[in-house]
């Protein structure tokens, strides 16, 4: 069977670990608990009517705590960059992860993911932020791993784009 | 390998240390704790053999680089850093890899990370949970700023309106005034809340000609010597009507209205002063308003063409205008003609909404 390794990426509590828990486990916890270090899950998942095995790499979300190792991404087949609509400085830190992604996976398939689309209401991206989101080459994708919205289909979709 | 990793190993018994074998194994050299058997399913060369593409995925890995430490290089060590391993009985247990090479042997040490990691890892999420919350009234604070501002904007906004009922100065004319100036002082390198308070402090800068009695400010002809003297204390009206404030954005509005008629060569009025005497904000002012009020038509002029504005202006360059502020002016027109032909006359009340 294919095995594909796909990063979640972004700042500390984005919702990466949420975002993997609800489309391996399809649960869903309030509490917020903090990744520290990385945690591998797997999903198989059908591609072309193939079975593909999905590494699912949580890494801990880059922040002043924590510094992404590179080599990590080592054999990286796509990427989900995470980030929160509620919080504008997560998307900042979601572009800069991208620009400071070695030059090697700058073409590898990947989303912007605004997690947290069940607080849309909360959100807070001004125009400026759109602006930097179109700049920055990005598709975008909203999700809630709370109420499961769009989670199969990020997932889904982005290994269409793998394969 | 440092004293402190050493002597950690030596108490421990949450360790197993490897080494490397013909590849792809690495032998276990010491006994293996429960723990290993839910990372290693099983050892497949035989007891005590750990098969590099059978191990957890993360370790596999990390193996990349172990096996890229040159045998030469004795006692150097590198880290897989922190991975998270489920367990049946234990739920999620934390571990960490090192790789050493030692007597020409690379070594594998796979620790499992105990009570320390786990007050790490609580010191960690209180942290981010303090930096959420924090993060969370930043953002409230902005936004209440937002809305003082807003505040700010809106007052002034009808500050201008009455103000400009009285003469035929249009609220697209005073707009565009705070937006060029705002335009210049960005490139003069400006900090974000300087910028902003010019751009709504330039457009009061005639805001003392509602002191200026009618038939004087609306006189269709030329002015007497005694009237010109009158219209001459509008600066000083607008200064007093906007001094004694702790708010920065009417100082500065005050510091405008002042010595916006002051000329760079000390010939302006009301205090004659010149060069850098005169606030930078007012010397900005003057520029923004000559060009904007000659490239415009007005109920007793026709507009004059960009080009001989600026040729105009040049010759005022160190006699009217500061020649660092005039070349700064220059070097964003482009942008200054965007701002003057997106801001024309609407006759809304949206006077200074960026």
């Amino acid at each position: 069977m294919k095995q594909r390794k796909i990063c979640m990426l972004g700042t500390s509590s984005v919702g990466k670990t949420s975002l993997v828990r609800r489309f391996v486990q399809s649960v869903f916890s309030e509490k917020y608990h903090t990744t520290l270090g990385v945690k591998v899950d797997k999903k198989i998942v059908k591609s072309d009517g193939d079975p593909v095995c999905l590494m699912l790499w949580d890494i801990e979300g880059e922040d002043r705590f924590y510094r992404i190792k590179q080599n990590y991404l080592r054999g990286l087949a796509g990427y989900l960059l995470v980030a929160d609509g509620t919080r504008p400085v997560s998307l900042d830190a979601a572009i800069r992860l991208k620009s400071n992604m070695a030059s090697a996976f700058r073409d590898t398939p990947h989303f912007l993911v605004l997690n947290k689309s069940d607080l849309h209401d909360q959100w807070c991206l001004q125009a400026a932020d759109i602006k930097k989101i179109a700049s920055a080459g990005f598709t975008v994708i909203s999700t809630s791993a709370k109420t499961g919205e769009n989670v199969e289909q990020v997932f889904t979709k982005l290994v269409e784009l793998i394969n | 390998m440092n004293e402190s990793f050493l002597a950690g190993l030596l108490e421990s018994n949450d360790i197993v240390v490897l080494k490397k074998s013909m590849r792809p194994y690495f032998l276990r050299l010491t006994p293996a704790p429960d723990w290993y058997f839910d990372l290693i399913t099983k050892e497949e060369g035989g007891e005590g053999c750990l098969d590099i593409d059978l191990a957890p995925p993360f370790l596999q890995n990390f193996f990349v680089d172990a096996l890229q430490l040159p045998r030469e290089s004795e006692g150097a060590q590198i880290s897989s850093g922190v991975w998270i391993q489920e367990s049946q009985e234990e739920g999620e247990c934390y571990f960490e890899a090192k790789s050493t090479v030692h007597g020409g042997t690379l070594v594998l040490i796979i620790k499992k990370l105990g009570p320390d990691f786990v007050r790490r890892h609580q010191q960690i999420q209180v942290a981010r949970e303090r930096e959420l919350v924090n993060e969370k009234l930043e953002r409230l604070v902005r936004q209440r700023t937002l809305e003082v501002r807003q505040r700010e904007e809106e007052i002034i906004l009808r500050l201008l309106a009455a103000s400009g009922a009285k003469d035929d100065e249009t609220s697209a004319h005073v707009r565009r005034i705070g937006l060029y100036c705002a335009e210049v002082a960005k490139s003069l390198g400006w900090s974000h809340e300087e910028i902003d308070n010019i751009r709504l402090a330039a457009p009061m800068h005639d805001i003392g000609k509602i002191g200026i009695p009618d038939h004087i400010l609306l006189k269709p002809g030329r002015l007497t010597e005694d009237e010109w003297a009158i219209m001459r204390t509008h600066p000083e009206l607008g200064a007093e009507m906007l001094g004694n404030t702790n708010i920065p954005v009417l100082q500065m509005a005050s510091s405008i209205s002042l010595y916006h008629h002051e000329r760079y060569d000390g010939s302006g009025y009301p205090l004659g002063i010149g060069g850098e005497q005169i606030p930078l904000a007012a010397r900005i002012v003057a520029i923004a308003d000559v060009y904007d009020a000659l490239v415009h038509e007005r109920v007793y002029k026709q507009a004059v063409p960009e080009k001989t504005v600026l040729d105009m202006m040049q010759a005022q360059v160190g006699k009217h205008f500061d020649p660092v502020v005039f070349q700064t002016f220059l070097s964003c027109i482009d942008q200054i003609r965007r701002i003057c032909s997106a801001n024309q006359d609407d006759r809304h009340n949206h006077l200074l909404m960026a």
